[in-house]
């Protein structure tokens, strides 16, 4: 194979992952739903074509392990939609560890390596799931159902059975049959052997040399149906090998003898054969066998079934036509290249300004807009709905429910709500603490919610929005509540406060995001060891976003995430301060005065309190707080900004307006600047940094009321207060 | 000659030759049943599949082929495929 076939075949696998990955997800979607409705018959087809899609592809590939087991999870959903087998939640639950096992079997496929234990895992588990099916067996059904379903007695009585039909060139190309058939005695011992004689013509129509060996094999052996067939890995194209394990369900078998025999003297025959390697026949056997069912008991040499599974594949392409999978690096270079024109286009309108060209400066306005809207929509193929994220915690609050012992439902709304990609993953961490701790430690025992005059089924409610520029993600429960005091308690036992710190009730709870801090009594395997919630505020962080937490003691808690809507790209409101550019983000931005007549009494002041229409509202000098000179004699201007929490008011030199900014990350050395989000490059090449808003409100408000201390301070030594610093 | 002897190999390599050896005894010898396998110094199974072919057209005339003297090669390759020399002609129901 020449290196371009291998990067070929690497770029399917990656696609054949990704979307058995997928699969994986409408499987188990399809699985829960059916638990709450077993007679939901629209989801387990989902279910159904889900596993056979997956097992369909992995034949193609190749992956054995994942084909073999996938049969078994999909005949046992087969037998499910015949009705030979209800749904009930003992199938559920083995079927959503089947899926486990199918995500481990494709882990596998990824990383290229295989565990013992996963595969002594798809053994246990396919008996199990072949079990589920026996336990079908019950005497209420019907005689031809019997004939479906797992009976070893019908089998070779717990023998192997090989049918090999070799492919004509197999002795031309060097490959002996004998030389196979010697080999399996090396994992096993062949017991019976059948070579169809009637395969080979007469002696004046035989073309010597053209192989027309036929065998059928009684086979005892312990090894796996991956290690019996990998002895014929070898001449896979010059042989069809179907290979039934002992304990093959009498439809495989059926299915088998339609494909070796095509009339029905040539059936006779062979079930003849079978009957002499021990087979024994129901009573009724089931003429009609599902045509697909045999794709993978056997490894066909690239004949009608590889034809078949590649036919479905085609169809199935055909109906996703209209999405198209693209690479993210591609995706991300693309932002790049954008973000790359959104400043070379401000370039464009700054030269055309200087220039003072009416035309040119139209160009550059229309070439601008168009800029923008590239932008927008290059970002927007970056946006996905959260809701695929928010489906994923079914299953878990559905475990956690179980293992807990307690009864939740989860509630999703918001789900259509867009965030980016890259923050859609780094987001489920943290969303997955927060699920643990609500059902662990907020969300109460059955009987306790009980006594508390609640409903007895427990309440997790996820939801997401938008506003102000930012995405609102919140994970509420209706359980008992933080309890203040004790995080206090806690909190200064574990030398996390001093004891005689005020902290508001706000601040209390986030002292639950401290490193090293749990309250849980009892130490569980699902959440309480104390680490975890600090590592979500650290993630959320790091997405420039932020979490909060509001309580009602006991009617429930809610952590809401806040975070910014993209990483990339903004539309900016650009600002002088001393001689250094400043952007905020315009989503925040809500209205801009003259400074008032307070702020400018204190010009000294780094921030204070003026009265916006009745309301008093903490400010801030950047100027003071990036320790510039603010320009003299100017008029200066105060923004009023709004994160959906706050306001605040920002005083800066000169308002510039408008301006899309590209964020850049700041290099290393200017981290430790305050409030900082970032940097971004002027239509002119000067660059301009990008303000953090949590930050700078945060420091507003936190200095705000330090002054405010400052002033009580001085209120108790001077008489006469200061009037800002009330 | 009802005894055709058979010499060289039952062979891939010499299975062709083999085949005109064979269907010009069948062609010449109307009572011809017997092989000599004595001589036979290794058999695969193109040369199974030359014996089967023997034994199905002169089943066609309603004769039974009887293996001679098969050496160890050939019983041993026959073994594997469950077949034996001394009841070759025995067709199976």
């Amino acid at each position: 194979m020449n290196h371009d076939d291998e990067e070929i075949l690497a770029v399917a696998r990656a696609g054949f992952l990704d979307e058995a990955i997928d699969m994986l997800r409408q499987f188990e979607q399809a699985l829960l739903i059916m638990e709450s409705d077993p007679r939901d018959a629209e989801n387990l087809n989902a279910a159904f074509r889900a596993a056979h899609t997956i097992k369909g592809t992995a034949g193609l590939f190749g992956f054995d392990a994942v084909v073999h087991f996938t049969h078994e999870a999909e005949t046992l959903l087969e037998s499910l939609r015949s009705g030979q087998l209800s749904v009930s939640e003992p199938v559920i639950a083995l079927l959503l560890r089947s899926r486990d096992q199918m995500e481990h079997l494709l882990e596998e496929v990824r990383t290229g390596e295989s565990d013992p234990a996963v595969a002594a895992t798809s053994q246990s588990l396919g008996a199990e799931l072949r079990a589920a099916m026996g336990g079908a067996e019950a005497p209420e059904l019907l005689p031809e159902a019997l004939a479906h379903a797992a009976d070893p007695a019908m089998s070779g009585g717990g023998a192997w059975h090989l049918s090999l039909r070799f492919g004509s060139d197999a002795l031309r190309n060097g490959l002996d049959p004998l030389s196979f058939i010697r080999y399996l005695d090396t994992l096993g011992q062949v017991s019976q052997i059948d070579l169809c004689s009637d395969a080979i013509p007469l002696l004046d129509a035989l073309d010597p040399e053209s192989c027309h060996i036929a065998v059928e094999i009684r086979f005892e052996s312990a090894a796996s149906k991956p290690t019996i067939e990998q002895v014929f890995d070898f001449c896979a194209d010059d042989c069809d090998v179907a290979v039934l394990p002992p304990d093959a369900l009498w439809a495989d078998r059926t299915a088998l003898l339609q494909r070796r025999a095509d009339t029905d003297a040539t059936r006779a025959k062979l079930t003849a054969v079978w009957q002499r390697m021990g087979w024994r026949e129901p009573d009724a056997p089931p003429v009609t066998a599902e045509p697909d069912s045999t794709a993978a008991t056997a490894t066909s040499s690239a004949t009608t079934t590889a034809q078949r599974e590649r036919r479905n594949v085609e169809r199935r392409a055909a109906e996703e036509s209209r999405f198209v999978k693209v690479r993210a690096d591609k995706l991300d270079s693309l932002i790049d290249l954008i973000g790359e024109l959104v400043i070379a286009s401000s370039g464009a309108q700054l030269a055309a300004h200087i220039e003072q060209s009416a035309a040119m400066m139209e160009a550059a306005q229309r070439i601008s807009d168009l800029v923008e809207e590239a932008r927008d929509g290059a970002l927007a193929l970056r946006m996905v709905p959260i809701g695929d994220t928010f489906a994923r915690f079914q299953r878990v609050v559905r475990d956690l429910s179980k293992q807990l012992g307690k009864e939740v439902e989860l509630v999703v709304t918001g789900g259509d709500t867009e965030l980016d990609k890259s923050m859609v993953e780094t987001i489920a961490d943290p969303l997955m603490h927060l699920v643990r701790n609500s059902m662990d430690h907020g969300i109460e025992p059955t009987e306790a919610r009980l006594a508390a005059g609640k409903p007895g089924v427990g309440r997790l409610a996820f939801n997401a929005y938008q506003e102000s520029g930012s995405i609102v993600i919140e994970v509420s429960d209706d359980g008992k509540g933080l309890d203040g005091a004790r995080i206090l308690a806690k909190a200064i036992e574990r030398r996390l406060v001093e004891p005689d710190a005020h902290l508001s009730e706000e601040d209390v709870y986030q002292l639950i995001f401290l490193p090293g801090f749990s309250t849980a009594e009892q130490v569980t395997n699902v959440s309480g060891r104390g680490v975890g919630m600090d590592v979500v505020k650290r993630n959320i962080e790091s997405l420039r976003g932020q979490i909060r937490v509001a309580s009602q003691p006991g009617r429930g808690a809610t952590m809401q995430i806040r975070l910014p809507l993209t990483l990339a790209m903004i539309d900016g409101f650009l600002t002088l301060v001393g001689d250094v550019h400043y952007v905020l983000p315009l989503s925040v931005v809500s209205e801009c005065i003259d400074v008032p007549a307070e702020c400018q009494d204190h010009p000294e002041r780094v921030c204070g309190t003026f009265d916006l229409r009745g309301e008093v509202l903490p400010y801030l000098d950047l100027a003071r707080f990036y320790g510039a000179a603010p320009t003299q004699g100017r008029r200066r201007s105060l923004i009023v900004v709004n994160n959906g929490q706050l306001r605040v008011g920002l005083v800066v030199d000169r308002l510039l307006g408008e301006h899309q900014t590209v964020i850049k990350p700041l290099a290393g050395i200017f981290r430790h600047l305050k409030a900082l989000a970032g940097s971004t490059i002027l239509g002119s090449g000067a660059v301009a940094l990008v303000l953090d808003m949590q930050g700078v409100i945060a420091a507003a408000t936190r200095h705000h009321s330090a002054q405010q201390r400052q002033g009580r301070r001085d209120a108790a030594a001077n008489p006469t207060p200061h009037p800002a610093g009330a | 000659m009802t005894t055709l002897a058979l010499t060289g190999e039952l062979t891939i390599n010499e299975a062709a030759a083999k085949r005109e050896t064979l269907l010009q005894w069948v062609a010449d010898e109307p009572a011809g049943t017997d092989l000599d396998l004595s001589a036979i110094e290794a058999c695969d199974s193109a040369g199974v599949q030359l014996l089967l072919a023997l034994r199905r057209t002169l089943a066609e005339r309603g004769q039974g082929l009887k293996l001679r003297a098969a050496p160890d090669c050939v019983a041993a390759t026959l073994a594997t495929y469950g077949l034996a020399a001394d009841t070759f002609h025995e067709t199976k129901a």
